[in-house]
C-alpha cells in the first residue's frame, strides 16, 4: 500500500512540485496551502507522514505542530523553512518536528529525509552488538570491522562513518544527512568533505572485494547495500 | 567621590564658623567701644555745664573711682597741655575726633605691649577729651571663642565623615541598581528592567528613562529579526524555485551539454544560497540573536570533531591536523556557531594554505579567556592586509571563484563578539597565518564542570 504523505505548504509552485516528485516516487501526497486547514487534515486523518511549511498563513507552521503534539497525533512531521539560522531550526527541532530542512532543498534530499522518518523505529532502540550488511560486520564491542571475514583496519573517524552508513543501510543518505548524524554538524562546509570521507572509507572496504557495497546516488549522496 | 563630599561639608562648615568667630568678636568689640563712647559723651556735658574746671574735676573724680571700666581718661587743654591719666601722654598717632581706634601701647609696670581702644572727641574752644579702654579681657574672650570654634570643626569633622559615608553607601546601593540593570543588558537579557521604586526623586525619573530606553531597543532588536526573517523568507523562495526549475529541466534532458550547464547553474544556486544565508546569520549575531541557545559543551571535544571533519580533506592537500588542547576546557556558548566559526577557520586555512603541511587546532586557558588557534605554516596574510580579510565580503585573492569566501571570517568575527570574545589574525612564528578566537570564560563555579556533560 501507498505511503500518505500530506504536504501543507503555501507556496504552489513549492507545493506542487514536492507533490508531483512524491508521486513520481509511488507516494500518495495531498497538500493544502493554509494552516488551519493543514491542522484540520492532520489530526482529522492518518497520514504516514507530513512536510510543514514554517511560515503559512493563517496559522504558523510551529503553532500547527504544536497544536498537532498537543492532541497526541504523533505522525512524524518535516519542517521546511526559509529560516535557515541555527537557533530556528534549533527550536523546530525542539518543539516536536523530526527533522528540518532549510530551503532552498534539492527534492532527493527531502526525499532521502523523507524515506528516513517513513522507516523510523516505532519501538525504543534495540542495543545491538553487530551490525551486518551483505558480508560486512562490524563488532561494537571489540571494534572490528571485517569483509568476508578479512580484518579491515579503520580510523575511528571511518569507523564513525561505517557505524552510520550500516545503521541506514539500503537508504539514500545525501551530505548533509551525513555530517548531521555523523559529526552532529548543522551546516554545509561548502567543500567536498564528506566526499573525501567517502572515497577513503570505499577504498579500504570495497577494493579487492566484489561485489561493490558503497555506492554514489547521482544528485543525490550515497547508499550502503547490496544493489538489487 | 566620597573626598569630594567631606570637601564639601567641610567648607560649608568651616565658612559657618568662621563667620560666627567674626561676628563674636566684632560683638565684644563693639561693647567696649559703646562703653567709652558713653563715657565720652557724658565727659563732653560736663564740659558743656561747667566748662573745663568741672570737667577736670570730674575726670580727677573718676580716675580716683575703684572698678571703673575705662583704663584711662586724657584732656588736652587749647594750649597743648595734657591732664587726667592712664596713659603716659598723648597717642601721637590718633587724631580727633575719631570713632574708635585699636593702639598698641607700652604700660610702665608690664612688660609687653596691651592693647587699647580709644574714642576722642573735640572740645568747643578747641581742646580734646580722649576715652580709652583696655581691650585685654575682649581679646581673651575672642580667643576663647576662637578655641570653641576650633573644637567645633574637629567635633564637626567627624560628623561630616560620618555623614559622607552614610549618603555614599545609600547613593551607591540606588546607582547599583541600574549598573545591575545595565550589565544583564549587556549579557544578552534584553527583557530585564529597573525595578521602580515610591519615591518620586532623580533616581525614579533616570530608572523610568533607561527602562524606556531598554523598551525601544529591545523593541528594534525585535524588528531586526522580523525583517532579517521575512528578507530570508522573500529571497530564498525564489532561489528554491530557481533550484527546483533547474532540477527539473537537469533530470528532462540527455543532453550531455545541457546537463553540464545545468549542475553548473544549480551549484551557482547553492553558493548563492550559502552567501545569502551567511549574510543574514551575520546580521543576526551581531544583534545578538541566539544568546538565549548557549549551553555549556567542551570545546576540546569540538575541535576534535572539526578535525575528523576536515581531516581527509585536509590530508589530500597536503596538510596534516593537529588537535592539542588539555582537558575538556568547557565553556558556555553557542555550539552549533563556534563550530561554525572553527570551521570557518579551518576551512580559510584550508584554502590560503596552499604549501603549508600543517594545520594546529589548540585551545588553552589564557587567565579570563579561553584562546583557540587555528595555526598553519602556509604563505600567511601579510599584516597590512589582515583587518581587510575580517571585514564583511573582503575578498584578498581577487582571482578565487569560490562564492560567498569574503563573509567567512566577517561571520567569525561576528560570532567572537557575540561571545563578548574577539578574534585576531596574526602572523605565525614559521611564516603562516595565526587565527586567535579569545572567549572570555564565565564564572565556572555556578554552573559546575563536572563531567557528566561530556561523554
Amino acid at each position: 500500500m501507498s505511503r500518505r504523505i500530506l504536504v501543507i505548504e503555501d507556496d504552489e509552485k513549492t507545493a506542487a512540485f514536492i507533490a508531483q516528485g512524491l508521486k513520481d516516487e509511488g507516494f500518495l501526497a495531498e497538500t493544502v496551502g493554509d494552516g488551519r486547514d493543514g491542522l484540520f487534515h492532520a489530526t482529522d486523518r492518518a497520514f504516514d507522514a507530513i512536510i510543514l511549511d514554517r511560515m503559512l498563513p493563517g496559522m504558523d507552521g510551529m503553532a500547527v505542530l504544536a497544536a498537532m503534539r498537543a492532541a497526541q497525533v504523533t505522525t512524524p512531521v518535516l519542517i521546511l523553512s526559509a529560516l535557515g539560522s541555527v537557533d530556528a531550526r534549533v527550536s523546530g527541532l525542539t518543539s516536536g518536528a523530526n527533522d528540518y530542512l532549510v530551503k532552498p532543498f534539492a527534492f532527493s534530499e527531502l526525499l532521502a529525509r523523507l524515506r528516513l522518518l517513513l522507516a523510523r523505529p516505532t519501538g525504543g532502540p534495540t542495543e545491538e552488538t553487530v551490525l551486518r550488511c551483505g558480508d560486512i560486520e562490524m563488532n561494537l564491542l571489540n571494534r572490528q570491522v571485517r569483509r568476508a571475514g578479512q580484518k579491515i583496519d579503520l580510523q575511528p573517524r571511518e569507523f564513525r562513518l561505517l557505524e552510520y552508513l550500516l545503521r541506514h543501510q539500503d537508504r539514500v543518505l545525501t551530505r548533509t544527512m551525513m555530517l548531521e548524524g555523523v559529526w552532529d554538524y548543522h551546516f554545509d562546509p561548502g567543500t567536498n568533505v564528506v566526499d573525501v570521507h567517502m572515497s577513503r572509507l570505499r577504498r579500504k572496504l570495497d577494493d579487492g572485494f566484489d561485489p561493490p557495497m558503497l555506492h554514489t546516488i547521482r544528485g543525490a549522496g550515497y547508499m550502503l547495500g547490496t544493489l538489487t | 567621590m566620597l573626598v569630594a563630599f567631606l570637601l564639601i561639608q567641610l567648607t560649608a562648615l568651616g565658612v559657618g564658623l568662621f563667620a560666627m568667630n567674626r561676628f563674636a568678636s566684632q560683638l565684644i568689640l563693639s561693647d567696649s567701644r559703646e562703653e567709652a563712647a558713653e563715657q565720652l559723651s557724658v565727659l563732653e556735658d560736663y564740659y558743656e555745664t561747667g566748662g573745663m574746671a568741672l570737667l577736670q574735676k570730674k575726670v580727677a573724680e573718676r580716675l580716683r573711682q575703684p572698678g571703673r571700666s575705662e583704663l584711662a581718661i586724657l584732656i588736652r587743654a587749647r594750649d597743648g597741655t595734657i591732664s587726667g591719666g592712664g596713659l603716659s601722654g598723648w597717642p601721637a598717632t590718633v587724631t580727633t575726633p575719631t570713632q574708635w581706634s585699636i593702639l598698641s601701647v607700652q604700660l610702665p609696670n608690664i612688660t609687653h605691649p596691651i592693647q587699647i581702644g580709644v574714642v576722642t572727641a573735640a572740645l568747643p574752644h578747641g581742646g580734646a577729651v580722649l576715652v580709652g579702654n583696655l581691650l585685654t579681657d575682649e581679646r581673651r574672650l575672642q580667643r576663647a571663642s576662637e578655641t570653641a570654634a576650633l573644637a567645633a570643626i574637629a567635633v564637626g569633622t567627624c560628623f561630616a565623615i560620618l555623614c559622607a559615608l552614610l549618603m555614599l553607601k545609600l547613593l551607591a546601593g540606588r546607582v547599583d541598581e541600574f549598573t545591575e540593570v545595565a550589565q544583564a543588558v549587556q549579557a544578552g537579557d534584553l527583557s530585564r528592567r529597573w525595578t521602580r521604586s515610591e519615591a518620586a526623586d532623580s533616581f525614579d525619573r533616570l530608572g523610568a528613562a533607561i527602562n524606556a530606553m531598554l523598551d525601544r531597543v529591545a523593541r528594534l532588536v525585535e524588528e531586526l529579526r522580523m525583517v532579517t526573517d521575512s528578507m530570508a523568507h522573500d529571497l530564498r523562495s525564489p532561489v528554491t524555485r530557481l533550484k527546483t526549475t533547474l532540477e527539473q529541466a537537469f533530470a528532462a534532458t540527455n543532453d550531455p551539454k545541457a546537463r553540464d550547464a545545468l549542475a553548473t547553474a544549480i551549484e551557482e544556486s547553492d553558493s548563492l544560497h550559502r552567501m545569502l544565508e551567511t549574510a543574514l546569520d551575520i546580521t543576526r549575531t551581531e544583534a545578538g540573536i541566539g544568546r538565549d541557545q548557549f549551553t555549556r559543551f567542551s570545546i576540546t571535544e569540538l575541535l576534535n570533531d572539526i578535525a575528523d571533519v576536515f581531516g581527509p580533506l585536509a590530508e589530500e592537500r597536503g596538510l596534516t591536523i593537529h588537535v592539542e588542547a588539555q582537558g575538556p576546557l568547557p565553556v558556555f556558548g553557542h555550539r552549533e556557531l563556534l563550530q561554525r566559526a572553527v570551521s570557518n577557520l579551518v576551512d580559510n586555512a584550508l584554502k590560503y594554505a596552499a604549501g603549508g603541511t600543517r594545520l594546529d587546532l589548540s585551545a588553552a586557558l589564557m587567565g579570563r579567556f579561553l584562546a583557540l588557534e587555528v595555526c598553519d605554516n602556509g604563505p600567511g596574510i601579510p599584516a597590512a592586509s589582515r583587518e581587510e580579510a575580517l571585514r564583511r565580503f573582503a575578498r584578498l585573492d581577487k582571482a578565487r571563484t569560490q562564492s560567498g569566501a569574503g563573509l567567512g571570517l566577517s561571520l567569525v568575527r561576528t560570532i567572537a563578539h557575540l561571545h563578548g570574545g574577539e578574534i585576531e589574525l596574526a602572523g605565525a612564528p614559521d611564516g603562516g597565518l595565526r587565527a586567535i578566537l579569545r572567549l572570555p570564560i564565565a564564572d565556572t563555579s555556578q554552573n559546575g564542570t563536572t563531567p557528566r556533560n561530556f561523554h
